[in-house]
């Protein structure tokens, strides 16, 4: 077995050392490598006025949609860890597998459907865009603060705090939200990096000034190889540097269940 | 499994919840009503989606796609997810979180890099050239429904890894080694002692990866562009193209629900009866 581990790890990361290899390359035309080193694409990315806008968007966006997630997530998974019927918990599950039973490409058409209405005239704006990355990423985040919360069997603790005599604010204050903070932060890492690639949904939904990154993106791949391997490079190393954040905050959580 | 009930009235629940909710009805129960209002308003919607001959070109190389992708990605999955669960603690911590990071990747990421090394002018198409394979025959082949899957498989192997790895981690080793000491050979024991404790899960997760790569359009998008015939193609299409008929498209989009779900579906309920019925590993 060892060896198709072997083969599959070649499999996945022979393009992104291209990708690498690629973006530091002078001249790539029908040779099996690039010659010469150069780091003019990141330059020229950089200095794209596009690409830096789509950059920015792709931020703000990002951060609107973790916040907003969070705001709205917490709550919303406590009230389905708290409401112990079987309606509501079949309800949750139905709502973890939304994103996948239902393709990004039909929400999108939906967007387009509601948002180019006379009654909602928003299409293109960045909320209608932040709107969309909310709903795509929330059940994943909900699913991660339930799991951890029956992980943790949060109402044992608070029963715990308040028969000690701790009221409802302080019980939430000192005993919910400290217990919550790795997986709320694993799970929003997780929202950030799903939002920052998310090109789906964005591609029908963003207006020509909110376009975020992987939108934009998309048209470099039908340019020079050096640029359009700098441009991904950059968005790859996004991904990346959310997933090594993900898995050190998975990391301390496990120490900490370990305690 | 008993929990201990909540201490929270049900009112207070429910005011924690409609933040969330509203949001959820505003930005995807609406647009999903919008869409199948549309369809189904259109008495002629449906009948003009099946009459198109586009159609069923689209749904068999969504078909296709969909198989071969989630096939091979269950087969290749389970083969590494066996191996790292039999490997040390440490390596298999490290080996799963490179596998996990195509789960973070945008579409368009492995699009471009796979154009490097399987394209007309990558790497690998280069390098089989001068084992005398046809450059054009196999770049050929990444822009078919085939290559496409060989291509989303890079999505679709992590899930499919990270789903079967806890129960071959839980699965214990030693009935394998009592089979054994019976007189199987290695090999009926896994067919005849693992697979069945495994299956219900190996069902889920293809299920899992057939809706995600069929309902999906990005990478191909990135890959081949819209002259690739599968479904999501054929909706992106129909959508962007302005002055195009939105009923129709919206009957599409119901149709591409509708199977997702349908897959989606039969995964869960295998693995519902499983967790009741079946042995638990």
């Amino acid at each position: 077995m060892a060896w198709i581990t072997g083969v599959y790890l070649a499999y996945l990361f022979l393009p992104i050392l291209l990708l690498i290899v690629g973006s530091f390359g002078d001249v790539w035309l029908n040779s099996m490598l690039p010659s010469g080193f150069t780091d003019r694409w990141y330059e020229a990315v950089y200095t794209d006025g596009s690409f830096q806008r789509a950059f920015w968007v792709s931020l703000r966006v990002c951060a609107a949609t973790c916040v907003i997630d969070a705001l709205i997530g917490l709550p919303l998974a406590y009230a389905i860890y708290g409401a112990a019927s079987r309606g509501v918990r079949a309800a949750a599950r139905i709502l973890y597998l939304l994103p996948i039973a239902v393709p990004p490409i039909v929400l999108a058409f939906g967007f387009v459907l509601v948002f180019s209405s006379d009654t909602l005239p928003f299409l293109g704006s960045a909320g209608v865009l932040v709107g969309g990355h909310v709903v795509l990423t929330l059940p994943y985040l909900l699913q991660t603060l339930v799991g951890d919360m029956r992980h943790l069997r949060l109402a044992e603790l608070e029963t715990a705090a308040e028969s000690l005599g701790a009221g409802p604010l302080r019980t939430l204050a000192e005993i919910v939200m400290p217990s919550l903070r790795h997986s709320l932060a694993s799970g929003l890492i997780m929202v950030a990096a799903l939002s920052i690639g998310e090109f789906q949904l964005s591609n029908l939904v963003a207006g020509f000034l909110t376009r975020p990154y992987p939108v934009v993106l998309l048209q470099a791949f039908y340019g020079a190889t050096g640029f359009a391997c700098a441009a991904t490079v950059i968005l790859l190393a996004l991904a990346l540097t959310a997933s090594a954040a993900g898995a050190l905050t998975a990391h301390r959580a496990t120490g900490r269940h370990a305690q | 499994m008993k929990r201990t009930q909540s201490l929270r009235p049900r009112r207070l629940l429910l005011t924690l919840a409609s933040p969330g909710v509203a949001v959820l009805l505003l930005f995807f129960a609406l647009p999903l009503a919008t869409v199948a209002w549309d369809a189904l308003s259109d008495p002629g919607s449906f009948r003009r989606v099946f009459a198109n001959p586009m159609f069923l070109r689209s749904l068999g190389g969504s078909a296709v796609l969909t198989l071969v992708a989630a096939t091979a990605s269950l087969v290749v999955g389970f083969c590494v997810a066996l191996h790292l669960s039999r490997i040390g603690p440490r390596w298999r911590a490290l080996l799963s979180f490179l596998i996990a990071l195509p789960l973070t990747f945008s579409g368009l990421i492995v699009a471009y890099g796979f154009i490097l090394a399987y394209g007309r002018a990558g790497l690998v198409t280069q390098l089989l050239g001068l084992l005398g394979v046809d450059p054009a025959w196999f770049a050929g082949i990444l822009y078919s429904p085939q290559g496409l899957a060989f291509a989303t498989s890079y999505y679709l192997i992590p899930r499919v890894v990270m789903l079967m790895l806890p129960v071959l981690v839980n699965f214990d080793r030693t009935q394998l080694a009592a089979a054994e000491s019976l007189g199987a050979t290695p090999r009926e024991a896994l067919l005849h002692v693992l697979l069945p404790q495994v299956r219900t899960t190996a069902l889920t997760a293809f299920c899992l990866v057939a809706a995600v790569v069929f309902g999906a359009y990005g990478t191909a998008l990135a890959l081949v562009g819209t002259r690739l015939t599968i479904l999501p193609l054929q909706l992106y299409s129909m959508v962007s193209e302005s002055g195009s008929d939105f009923p129709a498209a919206a009957a599409l989009a119901l149709v591409l629900t509708g199977i997702c779900s349908t897959v989606m579906a039969v995964g869960e309920v295998a693995a519902a009866y499983g967790e009741r019925n079946g042995p638990r590993t």
